[in-house]
Parts: C-alpha cells; structure tokens; sequence
C-alpha cells in the first residue's frame, strides 16, 4: 500500500506504507484512518524529507543486516550542521526515534568539547547571564574548564 | 541555525559527558536550569546506562598489598581510553591508605584502609569523583554489648536502593571474646538520602561463617560469598561457601547456595557481569580461573541456583587475574590489561560503570545540607601536596 506525502514546498513524495510508518506520528494517522489523502507535512521541506524517507527505507531493507545498517547510518549522517539540524526537527516532528537518537548522538559528539561560547554561537543562544553571575557559576567547577 | 526547540536540546544534553555540562551550566539561564533538574538528571543517567558509552575506569593502585592511588581513565567507547588522571581521595590524609569499597552508578564508597581491622570507627565517604565533590559519613559509634571485649568489623558494603531511590553502606560489626565460637553482631545502615545511621533489628544469620569475598551490589541487594570459620581462627574461612544477600530495601538478609559448590581457597570474587552475578574462582595460583554467571535469581530459587560455566575465556583473561586483576564490564567487553597505561605495576580494578552527574544534584534538592565540596584553592593545594609525595 502507497501513501503519498506532501512536503512544505508542495512536492508530493509517493511511498510505501512499511516504510513510512517508521514515524510514529504518520503511523498514528494511518491508524486513525486519516491517511486516504495526501499526507501534509508543513513543517519538513522536499530536500529533508528526501532524506528522511532514504533513512526509513533502509531501514526496512536492512533490517536483518545489523552491521550493512550501522554502515548506513554512519555514512548517513557525515552531514552538514544546517542539513543535520534539519533531520533533528524533522525526526522530531516525524518521530522516528533512531533517527531522532542519531542525529542526536552527532550533535552532542559535535557540542562536547567546546567552551560555552560557541555553544551559544553555534545554537543562537544569548547569553541572559549577567558577568558576575556567569564568573559565579564558572568558579563552581573551575576544573571542567581547565583539563 | 534557528532555535532548536528544548526537547530536542534535552535529548542533545543528555548525550553529553558530566565535564560538558558542568562547562555549559553558564552558557544561559535556561540550560542552567535544565541541567540542574532532577528529571534531567534521571534522564542523563538512564541514557547512559542505555548507550553504553562514556564510562569512567576508577583505577586504585595497589603496592605491596596496599591501596595507594586512584586513577581515573575515561574511554568514550569500547577499547579506546584516554590519559589515565591522577585523582585526589578526599580522605587522603597524610598516613592513611584509602580503599574503594565499592561503587553504585557513578558513585565511589571510600574509606581508610587500615589492617587493624580492630578499628570500626574508620572514615567513610561517598564520592563522586567526576563532578569531584564527596560527603564524610557521620562517626557512628557502636553498642558493645556486655560480655564481649572484643569488636571487628565483619563488614561494610555500598549498594543502591532502588525502591527507595538511596544509596546505603551497610556495617556489620562482630564482639567476640578471643578464643570463644560465641559472637554477637550489630548492624547498621547509613542512608546516603537522610545523611544518617539506623540501626536494624535484622541479625547477620550465619553466625559461624565469615566473609570470604568482597560485597557486590545487583539489583538493590548486598552480596558476599561467605564460608564457616575456621575453628581457631575467625578471620580465615574455611569450607563451601554460599552466597549471602542483603536487600537494601527491605533490610532483610538471604542465604542462598553458590553454582560453585567447592571449599574456599583463595577465595571467590564477585563480579557483575551482564546484569548478573558472576563468580571467579581461582582454586589455585596459575590454575584456570572458573567464572560463574548465576542465572536463575529469586525468591522462588532461595534455595539452588543455576551457575553457567564461561566457556572459552580469552587468554588476557588469565593474564589479567595473574598480575592480581580481573576487569569485566558490562556487556561483552573485557579490557586488555596490555592496553591500560600503567601495565606494569598491580593493579586493582573497580569497576565505574556509569557516568552519573545525577546523584549529587539530586540531594541538594532533596534539602540535605550542601556536600562538602574540593574548594578550588584547598583542592589544588593538597593536590599539589598529593602529587609530591608520588616520589
């Protein structure tokens, strides 16, 4: 059975019922019975959902060749950090949880050794400390930041 | 990069080692919030359990028989370890040993090793060594009753309750009047949540037997492997062991018998392994190590339990257990003594499995007084002493 989704910019992806329903949230529209039309899906644009619906397809396919799919999945996510925030919301909005835990996992290696500054350059955080606060905070566990 | 919506930044946080979150505490008020959270903190310390990854070998280095110092080696995966770092003990007192009694999550028991194990009112502490704060035991003194003039410790052991979401250090204190079978026993429980001691009516049940293994905590229960006395000589237990349990939530003790049906010789060591009980006996110096998985558990099964035989054990197995250790961790993987940094000297392994930045911060919300913490200048001023006497 084919189930067609509409990304945000209006192209229509054509696909298969196995393979879409590794979202839990596409899942529950079939479910519900809602799923005879078109499938819209304002908040994932044609470029992210091409690749999200590669990921489930393959998972599908190699579900019995456990080391053919961790191949996969790390070649899969070599991306850039604008495409990899993009598979984040839409695993997310989709909720396809290994997708969601992957993208993940690469974001927190990415984040892990660097100084709270460019965190916030990085994420588009601002800064609501204040400096004597932030000198406070920092003093707690000097050590984090020294070794 | 838009704002990524903060389950999202959870999900990312909770992928993250203790040393990373500590550093992005200041990065906003928000993620200072969320990090401190209990639920976050739960939520970490799952995640790290579940994946596996970023765990931390606590190293204690053994010369001539005697603890020294503490390592601690963090390796990300399987088989890739960083530099080993020299840890500072909090109850590093000029000359006292401290000794790793155990370790819970990321929790580490310490306390002062002493071979006059006359003294039953040594310093205990609980330790977090990856956030590097640490809280001291209050004294507990113990009721000797009339009659005896004579008291050891029979044992302490560090376990994690689950029901009652504590950590607890049992102590078992033996009077004895040297000569005499008779002996009478006090027990006792520290409560890591209520920062206190209790003492529980519970008696240790086999009176006529002694320790003959370290403590194991699985699931919430105490282990020991524990044999009979020697006529003439309590401290040297003689005879088939059987396992001793403890539930720490209950408070309640269980005997049970071992797979390993044979006299003690050198002893059994227990182990966790793979979520399971996991016996090693060496019968003999240079003869094949035996490891025991038990795997039938529970009331049902008080009274047998099935022991699987591990087969075709790797060769650095044998060479771990000759140079006086055994490293296993959970899962599948076992370490190459060969590959650690400090191969020469004998080392005694503790097994740190989880990262765990949760458990501290969970008890200053629960409004227990403010752990003592390794203030940066005393720190770096007893470590510099720590260090000198490394020579």
């Amino acid at each position: 059975m084919a189930l067609e989704l509409k990304s945000s910019d209006n192209k229509i992806f054509e696909v298969e019922e196995l393979v879409a329903v590794q979202s839990e949230t596409i899942k529950s529209l079939v479910e519900d019975g809602c799923a005879d039309n078109v499938i819209p899906l304002p908040n994932v644009d044609s470029k992210t959902l091409e690749l999200v619906l590669d990921w489930c397809k393959n998972h599908v396919d190699m579900k019995l060749d456990e080391e053919k799919l961790k191949e996969y999945e790390d070649k899969f996510i070599e991306v850039d950090q604008a495409v990899l925030y993009d598979l984040l919301l839409a695993a997310n909005y989709l909720n396809i949880k290994d997708l969601l835990n992957r993208a993940c996992q690469k974001v927190a290696d990415m984040l892990k050794g660097k100084t709270p500054e460019q965190i916030r350059e990085t994420l588009n955080i601002v800064n609501d400390f204040s400096p004597e606060e932030e000198e406070e905070i920092r003093k707690e566990n000097l050590w984090a930041f020294e070794e | 990069m838009s704002h990524l919506p903060v389950e999202i930044i959870t999900e990312i946080l909770s992928r993250l080692p203790v040393k990373s979150l500590l550093r992005f505490l200041c990065v906003s008020k928000s993620w200072y919030a969320l990090i401190k959270h209990p639920d976050f903190i739960k939520l970490h310390l799952h995640r790290s359990i579940e994946t596996n990854r970023d765990r931390t070998l606590i190293l204690e280095k053994v010369t001539d028989g005697l603890p020294h110092y503490c390592y601690s080696v963090h390796f990300p995966i399987e088989n890739h370890f960083d530099k080993a770092f020299k840890l500072y003990q909090p109850l590093y007192r000029r000359g006292k040993l401290v000794s790793i009694l155990d370790c819970c999550h990321s929790l580490v028991c310490i306390h002062h090793f002493t071979l006059e194990i006359h003294h039953c009112t040594n310093e205990i502490a609980i330790w977090n060594p990856l956030i590097r704060k640490y809280r001291i035991l209050p004294p507990e003194p113990m009721s000797k009753p009339s009659g005896f003039n004579f008291s050891k410790y029979n044992e302490i052991a560090f376990g994690y309750d689950l029901c009652n979401d504590d950590y607890k250090v049992l102590r078992v204190i033996a009077f004895y009047n040297r000569g005499q079978p008779l002996k009478e026993f006090e027990v006792k429980v520290y409560s890591l949540r209520w920062h206190s001691w209790r003492k529980i009516e519970e008696q240790w049940p086999k009176k006529e037997c002694t320790v003959s293994s370290n403590s194991v905590s699985l699931n919430g229960v105490l282990h020991w492997s524990i044999a009979e006395d020697t006529p003439y000589d309590m401290d040297i237990p003689l005879g088939v062991e059987c396992l001793l349990a403890f539930d720490l939530a209950i408070e309640k003790f269980l005997v049970f018998k071992t797979p390993v049906q044979r006299e003690v010789e050198l002893g059994t060591c227990l182990e966790v392994l793979k979520g399971q009980l996991c016996f090693i006996v060496t019968p003999d110096l240079g003869a094949e190590i035996d490891v025991w998985l038990m795997k039938e558990y529970g009331e049902a099964k008080k009274n047998r339990c099935e022991g699987v035989e591990i087969q075709n054990l790797p060769h650095w197995f044998r060479t771990a257990t000759c140079v006086g250790s055994l490293l296993l961790l959970d899962g599948d993987n076992v370490i190459d003594p060969g590959r650690a940094e400090e191969q020469e000297e004998e080392m005694h392994y503790v097994i740190f499995r989880r990262i765990l930045f949760y458990a501290f911060c969970v008890h200053e919300v629960l409004v227990v007084p403010e752990w003592d913490d390794l203030g940066a200048s005393v720190h770096s001023m007893l470590v510099e002493e720590f260090l000198k006497n490394d020579s």
